[in-house]
């Protein structure tokens, strides 16, 4: 597509490959078995929340509650357990779907911007969070989903890398070849023609926030699965993670291009880099810099900027 | 029954405007209406309420004998009105074939999958019935604005198909402006076989009113919402024209017994000036002189008004006022002395939320400010004297610019840059949405700075407006400039002889 060079297309693969070389050749423990099913459990969590996020940013609009729902999910999820049994887990998913919906009616239906949306359901959703949780870390005990998506699978493959390779393969397929995934992309080039094509483009939107809901649900409880324990805050840095993730990947912020095989890229570019730079004992405080900056440096190659006066916002 | 459709006493209001005053007419079965009428006669408001755009206030819409209500574009769809937008209503990330089923898909979807396999197939089937030699798989967004226009008119056969519709209404808005050449021949022939082979009839609306007269078996001509011959008896161009103004043109329309004949200093000298929508212009202004510039939509016409005020990147030499201003950036040139008025108003030209005011004196500032203070009072009083000035209507200056008609808010435009007293205009389609008396008002304010000493570069997609109101003509084809066409006051090119320079 003309709105991305050939460099630009090409721009995530050899990222995450130079990222990978270079690590490689810097430390001898980063090119072995046990880094990199670290690597996959690293990124497990973030590829499956970047999946939704991916849907949002795809018709243009933006989610940056995905970290509250992430915790509000989680924190649902483990308080349902001692009343509904292991299904209450289940309902963490309807309460990130729940989530999905208030974004999606308020952008949808009253028009209000997706960043103020998800800017104020951000501060409501964390603070939901801190009520259910009582604002202290819930222990996260719960043997069935913990041996479903806790441990390893095939020898050594640890289970939650099988969840969040299943979440992207859905996900690429509804992209391509649903009537879902390809409004998606309509709205995101040209809301107006798509909805004069006669798309339901107010109900696409709400069900692209809902599903986007639904995803960030699944990721929060999988993320209490892999850490143990649901607690306020511990959605909170995928917010930054998963836009970076998504627009490293090459799928614009304008909307229509881009989807989930492209955001897997940018997540792995993300976890590599942290693991690497982990492992090379780089200063913590040194490493959220790097990141930021590999994030910037990404998007300025990525998209085009030729002429001069176009509005940038 | 012989009427596809007919229109009963349509009307239509909007806040201060009559866009459409009992409209009655019908379409045969089969047949070719040409709709013609000045910008702002209404062509495009009826095209939006047969498309079921907007809704009529009064009167009704008879479609195949019955009354219809049409409830938004999908409801005309679905009776089989197609309409092919003059801007074109395509997905760019699509791949051809996607786009002509677009809206449909779930004809396709099996089990919740498009079947994308069978969509292409079907689409590869139509364009070749339709000898459009395109890649179907191609992405739209990398075809050039004519090919798209093909693809739209592909889409109405591929989805009448799809709809089972036996005989289609097919409104074709302004579908020519950006075809040229062998696209234009081969718009030609598709809609010979829209008519043949897929029954259809045909609204079209085109400025080029020797091609109206050409394709349609009936012409129809709108002027201020009001039908004032719904079959003209033996059409020509002259007669038509002259039914589309209401009167024979007079000379004095464009105010050209006022056009100068003597200049002053060059104000602009362009040499070997390019970018990559145009190349190697050379062309020299001088002041109290305008110089035409046209050229089919996609010239680069446009491009090169961007260019010489800075807004886009250019290559070669620009001298304004003999100064070299190449390495200038768009705030120096405005600096020198350079106004623009864009051809999107709405976009580039003003700020629809605030007020007259606001929007006169913006590129003025500097003038109302006395030690970093904005004095609004001075800017009011000056805004208001501009206001009287160029007779803008509206109760007061601090009416958003929103508000106001097209005519007036093309005049804010103006007074804003004539407020910095410039050199040089480059005005890109002036009067594009404006109203007859507001376009006569404004060719009056372009001669007055003329007078003046300011000297007008105009782009304008309006042949006649361009050849009335300029000393001097170019053309741009593909992005080359023709030879100058002198335009003497008592010896004015005709429009068919400089058509051809525009291919």
């Amino acid at each position: 597509m003309s709105k991305l060079g050939t460099l630009g297309k090409l721009t995530p693969f050899l990222a995450a490959f130079a990222l990978i070389v270079f690590f490689s050749l810097m430390h001898n423990a980063f090119l072995t078995w046990p880094n990199l099913w670290n690597i996959v459990r690293q990124s497990s969590v973030l590829l499956v929340a970047s999946m939704g996020v991916t849907f949002v940013i795809l018709i243009g609009s933006i989610d940056l509650s995905v970290g509250s729902i992430m915790t509000l999910s989680a924190v649902s999820s483990i308080s349902l357990v001692p009343i509904l049994g292991e299904a209450g887990i289940l309902a963490g998913l309807l309460v990130g779907a729940l989530c999905g919906a208030f974004n999606g009616i308020l952008n949808a239906v009253l028009k209000l911007p997706s960043f103020l949306v998800t800017l104020g359901s951000l501060f409501i959703f964390q603070s939901l969070g801190l009520i259910v949780s009582g604002g202290r870390p819930l222990p996260w005990n719960t043997p069935i989903s913990g041996s479903l998506a806790g441990g390893v699978a095939f020898g050594s493959f640890p289970k939650i890398g099988l969840w969040a390779i299943a979440v992207l393969v859905i996900c690429a397929l509804v992209a391509r070849f649903t009537r879902f995934g390809q409004y998606m992309y309509a709205i995101g080039d040209n809301e107006r023609t798509t909805r004069m094509s006669g798309i339901n483009t107010t109900r696409m939107k709400i069900l692209v926030f809902v599903v986007a809901g639904l995803i960030a649900g699944l990721a929060g409880i999988l993320l209490g699965i892999r850490t143990f324990s649901a607690s306020p805050g511990m959605g909170d840095p995928f917010l930054l993670d998963t836009i970076a993730a998504v627009v490293l990947g090459g799928t614009l912020l304008t909307g229509g291009v881009g989807g989930p095989l492209r955001t897997v890229l940018g997540v792995l570019t993300i976890v590599i880099l942290a693991n690497g730079m982990t492992l090379l004992q780089v200063d913590p405080f040194y490493q959220v810099g790097i990141r930021g900056g590999v994030v910037i440096f990404a998007v300025l190659i990525t998209t085009r900027r030729s002429r001069l006066d176009d509005v940038v916002k | 029954m012989t009427e596809h459709l007919e229109l009963r006493s349509i009307s239509k209001r909007y806040p201060g405007v009559r866009a459409l005053h009992e409209v009655s007419f019908s379409i045969r079965y089969g047949g070719t209406l040409g709709l013609v009428g000045e910008n702002g006669a209404g062509k495009s408001t009826l095209l939006d309420i047969i498309s079921g755009i907007q809704r009529p206030d009064e009167g009704e819409l008879v479609l195949h004998g019955k009354p219809v209500a049409l409830d938004g574009p999908s409801a005309a769809t679905r009776a089989g009105i197609f309409r092919v937008h003059q801007e074109q209503a395509l997905i760019l990330v699509y791949p051809i074939f996607q786009n002509l089923f677009l809206g449909l898909e779930k004809h396709f979807t099996r089990n919740g999958i498009i079947q994308l396999g069978a969509m292409k197939a079907r689409s590869e089937r139509i364009l070749d019935e339709l000898g459009i030699a395109l890649d179907s798989a191609a992405i739209t967004g990398s075809l050039n604005f004519g090919t798209r226009q093909l693809v739209e008119i592909a889409r109405v056969v591929a989805q009448s198909e799809i709809l089972e519709i036996e005989r289609p209404l097919v409104l074709l808005d302004e579908p020519t402006a950006s075809l040229s050449g062998p696209e234009l021949d081969l718009f030609y022939r598709i809609v010979a076989l829209l008519k043949e082979r897929f029954r259809a009839s045909i609204v079209f609306i085109s400025h080029r009113l020797e091609e109206v007269l050409r394709l349609c078996d009936q012409v129809l001509v709108l002027k201020d919402g009001q039908v004032v011959d719904p079959d003209v008896q033996e059409p020509t161009e002259k007669r038509l024209h002259s039914l589309m103004v209401g009167r024979e043109r007079l000379t004095d329309f464009y105010a050209t017994n006022r056009q100068r004949s003597s200049f002053g200093e060059r104000v602009l000298e362009l040499e070997d000036f390019g970018s990559d929508a145009f190349s190697a212009i050379n062309l020299t202004l001088r002041a109290g002189e305008i110089v035409g510039i046209g050229g089919l939509v996609q010239s680069g016409k446009t491009e090169l008004g961007r260019a010489v005020l800075g807004a886009e990147p250019n290559r070669g030499k620009i001298r304004i006022l003999g100064r070299d201003a190449s390495s200038f950036s768009a705030s120096q040139r405005i600096e020198m002395g350079i106004g623009y008025v864009p051809l999107h108003r709405h976009r580039d030209g003003v700020m629809l939320g605030r007020s007259i005011r606001d929007n006169i004196v913006l590129p003025s500032l500097q003038r109302f400010t006395s030690a970093g203070f904005l004095s609004l009072s001075r800017a009011t009083a000056f805004a208001a004297e501009r206001m009287a000035e160029l007779r803008i209507k509206a109760p007061s200056g601090a009416t958003p610019v929103g508000a106001l008609s097209g005519g007036n808010q093309q005049k804010v435009v103006l007074a804003k840059w004539l407020s910095r007293n410039p050199r040089l205009m480059v005005i890109d389609n002036p009067t594009r949405g404006v109203d007859a008396g507001a376009k006569e008002e404004i060719y009056r304010l372009l001669r007055d700075i003329t007078h003046a000493g300011c000297a007008v570069l105009l782009i304008s997609d309006d042949l006649v407006e361009l050849i009335e109101l300029s000393n001097t003509l170019y053309f741009l084809a593909n992005g080359n400039l023709s030879s100058a066409v002198p335009a003497e006051p008592d010896n004015k090119p005709k429009e068919h002889d400089v058509i051809s320079m525009m291919f």
